[in-house]
């Protein structure tokens, strides 16, 4: 300051004019000269190489786009009060005293280290007679100092692009912290960003062309954000992969469920007619069909036969008949419970449980999907319809109806419009909607229910009377109007279950004992029908059949028409409910629900849906936990 | 006399410019009567290949400015893949704004009214730092920068030289 002092006087003596104040400034430091407006540049610059101690000839004044010459005045620059003035200072060892650039370099210059680079240019620059290009690199590669300085901007770059990559390759830590940064993180919210990245990799577009599934992937901005998050987060990584095993070991001790695994990996995800071509030997079906046919030694041989009915009372079918039921397994649903794990058996018993079955289905919503999407299920429709005689034996094939000739009537009447169902989309869409599957599963129970609790009432409306023709109106409305009473008793949802488990067929009746002395066990609810497990198979088929006729005169409620058809046939569930829903009693325990007599009925009748089971719970005040 | 709103906008410019510069670059007019043309001086930017060059550049300003973006020109030759030969400036911000008719750049990176003097240098700045090849208006420059890396760096410290010289003699003058 004081030294300012001294060059305002000294400027004084110059000119006795008005002052004023220029910012002289550089990268590194700024200071403020007073200075006559008058002023030449090269006072300008004496002052300036004073103040910075520098010597004028390496000071470099830039002023509005233009650098200062000596010749002209500050007047001339407009330089006016508070101004500021850029100053480049060039290196101070300059000319041919400077005998090499690394002594240059070498050089301690304490005003800017910039200048250095500077130094080295002017260096080479001095000797322009012999252009040395050696020497031009290391006045700008500076190749010692090549990663840090100029070199490494520019072509380095993918050196160190691909060093860094190796680098998080190999140190997952580096990855994460990497990945921790806020300048990744915010770019991970930024899922535009993510993806011109990956798209601008080669990798990944050879990737994406393969597959425009993943195309689909990539542009889906939830799924990059959850993916970066979980290669983020390893906890979150570990914890997919453990539910993905879980899930997987869950689905295998389902009985059947392993079975189910690998069916779904042979026969659906593998095309339909593939699975009947190349797999009749290993088809549960196969024994169906009469070994001492010229059939079976076609293994291998393309096979134009579909498959035979698993529920035909008579396995040595004629050829005609045999052709006839085939189709039948496929469109009236017979084709789900092939794919059903449960249906694996291949008797006469082996429909699978119906609850099974729908459990399945909502288990597997896309492998329902899958099976009615294929050509071959489309097909199998196609010709039936085309072919109603066809289904008409098949479904006369059926043991229900089989000694039943009004049925049959009834069946004749309603199979055309049952297969055009069947190939309704919106049909369709039931079937593999879990929540329509579980509504007509309670429609089901409930109409039971009624009739059981009330059998003269449900006669009256047409249930309990399977000759009823179904045709007429009366019959139809109070099936729908059964519904609601379904649902408004819905514990004795569960005596239906144990009876149906304890129908004939299964062995395992000990298990539903238990389940309907719970039933009983419950305060609110003691089951008058707890002693149902001998209710008759057949009077249980037969209202079955009605019901089904029935369904089927409404066209909106038609869906679930060929899926009574299939629940027709349902055993019971082989395995005790406390070992099917385990899990899910774990998980309810887990939430607080302590009441495990509770917790079983109402996952029984939800089928295993942990939520509707919880909203049940909750919904009985009796089972919530007492805090 | 009026002065149309660039004028203004201009002049505003020009005056906190020289209050309070900007690192890297020193802007005034070429002609004090045109506030429509105006002359840099962009100092080579530390750590990089030009750094100790003094490069003069000139910015056109349309009479829509800010609706418009200006050209800028490099007085100083110049040698960078996204500067011409001629030493037009190849930079997306001073593209006419609107969607890119070669679907190449998205309207938000090309011109904005909200751009001024300082934000344009400093991209320019950014740009000599870090030239993107990927739109080269100096194709050759490009092609060295990618495959012949040492060659491209020859040629700069040749224009860093030259502009020195140029520096020099006026400092001498």
């Amino acid at each position: 300051m004081a030294e300012q002092n001294d060059n305002s006087a000294g400027a004084d003596s110059t000119s006795m004019k008005e002052l004023m104040n220029i910012t002289v400034k550089t990268p590194k430091e700024q200071h403020v000269i007073e200075i006559s407006t008058t002023a030449s540049v090269s006072e300008f610059r004496t002052k300036v190489a004073a103040k910075f101690n520098q010597a004028e000839e390496q000071l470099c004044l830039i002023f509005a786009g233009k650098i200062m010459k000596d010749a002209e005045t500050l007047l001339h620059h407009k330089l006016a009060d508070g101004y500021v003035v850029h100053l480049v200072i060039k290196s101070s060892a300059r000319g041919p005293q400077d005998p090499s650039s690394s002594t240059s370099s070498a050089t301690p210059n304490a005003t800017a280290p910039s200048a250095n680079t500077t130094n080295n240019a002017s260096s080479n620059q001095s000797t322009p007679t012999a252009p040395n290009p050696g020497n031009l690199f290391g006045a700008f590669g500076l190749p010692s100092l090549g990663a840090l300085s100029g070199g490494g901007l520019g072509g380095n770059m993918q050196n160190l692009h691909d060093r860094v990559q190796q680098e998080l390759m190999t140190n997952p830590d580096m990855l994460r912290q990497v990945l921790d940064s806020p300048i990744v993180q915010s770019m991970m919210n930024s899922p535009e960003i993510i993806r011109t990245m990956l798209s601008a990799n080669p990798q990944i577009q050879q990737l994406m062309e393969r597959n425009p599934e993943l195309t689909h992937v990539l542009n889906n901005p939830e799924i990059l954000r959850q993916s970066m998050e979980l290669a983020r987060n390893p906890a979150a990584f570990q914890e997919l992969m453990r539910t993905q095993d879980r899930a997987l070991s869950n689905l295998e001790s389902i009985p059947g469920g392993y079975n189910a695994l690998q069916r779904m990996y042979r026969d659906i995800q593998e095309p339909m007619l593939n699975a009947v071509q190349e797999r009749l030997a290993g088809n549960p079906f196969a024994g169906l069909v009469d070994s001492t046919t010229e059939r079976n030694p076609q293994q291998g041989v393309e096979n134009r036969n579909p498959l035979p009915n698993p529920w035909a009372p008579q396995s040595p079918n004629s050829p005609a008949s045999a052709t006839g039921n085939a189709p039948g397994s496929g469109s009236g649903g017979g084709g789900n419970a092939a794919t059903t794990p449960t249906g694996g058996g291949g008797t006469a018993g082996t429909g699978g449980g119906s609850n099974n079955l729908l459990q399945f289905m909502m288990q597997n919503n896309s492998g329902m999907q899958n099976l009615l999407s294929t050509p071959y299920t489309q097909n199998l429709l196609d010709s039936l319809i085309g072919n109603p005689d066809l289904a008409q034996q098949l479904m006369g094939a059926n043991p229900l109806f089989a000694g039943n000739p009004q049925m049959q009537e009834h069946l004749r009447e309603m199979t055309p419009r049952l297969l055009n169902q069947l190939r309704d989309p919106e049909f369709q869409q039931v079937l593999s909607n879990p929540a329509a599957l579980q509504a007509i599963m309670q429609i089901q129970q409930g109409i039971e229910q009624l009739r059981v609790a009330a059998p003269n009432f449900a006669r009256n409306l047409g249930f309990g009377a399977p000759l009823v023709p179904p045709t007429a109106p009366s019959a139809t409305t109070p099936a729908s109007a059964a519904t609601p009473a379904a649902t408004a008793t819905t514990p004795a949802s569960d005596t239906q279950r144990s009876e149906n488990n304890a129908t004939p067929a299964t062995g395992v009746a000990s298990p539903n004992v238990t389940s309907s002395t719970g039933n009983a066990a419950t305060p609110t609810a003691p089951n008058p029908f707890a002693n149902l497990g001998n209710l008759n198979r057949d009077t249980l088929n037969q209202f079955m059949s009605t019901m089904i006729s029935s369904l089927a005169q409404q066209s909106d409620v038609a869906g679930g028409a060929g899926l009574a058809g299939l629940l027709n046939n349902s055993q019971g569930p082989q395995v005790p409910p406390e070992e099917r829903y385990s899990t899910q009693l774990e998980q309810l325990s887990g939430m607080g629900f302590v009441n495990r007599e509770a917790n079983l009925q109402a996952l029984i009748a939800t089928f295993g849906d942990i939520n509707a089971a919880v909203e049940r719970l909750l919904g009985s005040n009796q089972n919530f936990p007492q805090s | 006399m009026t002065e149309p709103q660039s004028a203004l906008l201009l002049r505003k410019q020009l005056a906190e410019l020289n209050k309070n510069p900007v690192e890297g670059f020193s802007a005034g007019l070429i002609d004090d009567n045109d506030i429509y043309k105006w002359e840099v001086l962009i100092i080579g930017p530390p750590d990089t290949l030009y750094e100790g060059g003094f490069f003069k550049a000139h910015l056109y300003f349309p009479r829509e400015y800010p609706l418009r973006p200006p050209k800028m020109k490099f007085i100083t030759e110049i040698w960078h893949p996204n500067i011409d030969k001629s030493g037009d400036v190849c930079i997306s911000i001073l593209h006419e704004p609107g969607d890119d008719k070669w679907g190449y750049e998205k309207a938000s990176e090309r011109w904005l009214p909200v751009h001024t003097v300082e934000t344009i240098l400093i991209s320019v700045i950014s740009m000599l730092a870090d030239p993107n090849d990927e739109s080269p208006a100096n194709v050759d420059a490009a092609k060295e920068w990618r495959e012949n890396y040492s060659e491209f760096k020859r040629k700069v410290a040749r224009c860093v030289r030259r502009s020195q010289e140029e520096c020099e003699r006026s400092t001498k003058k």
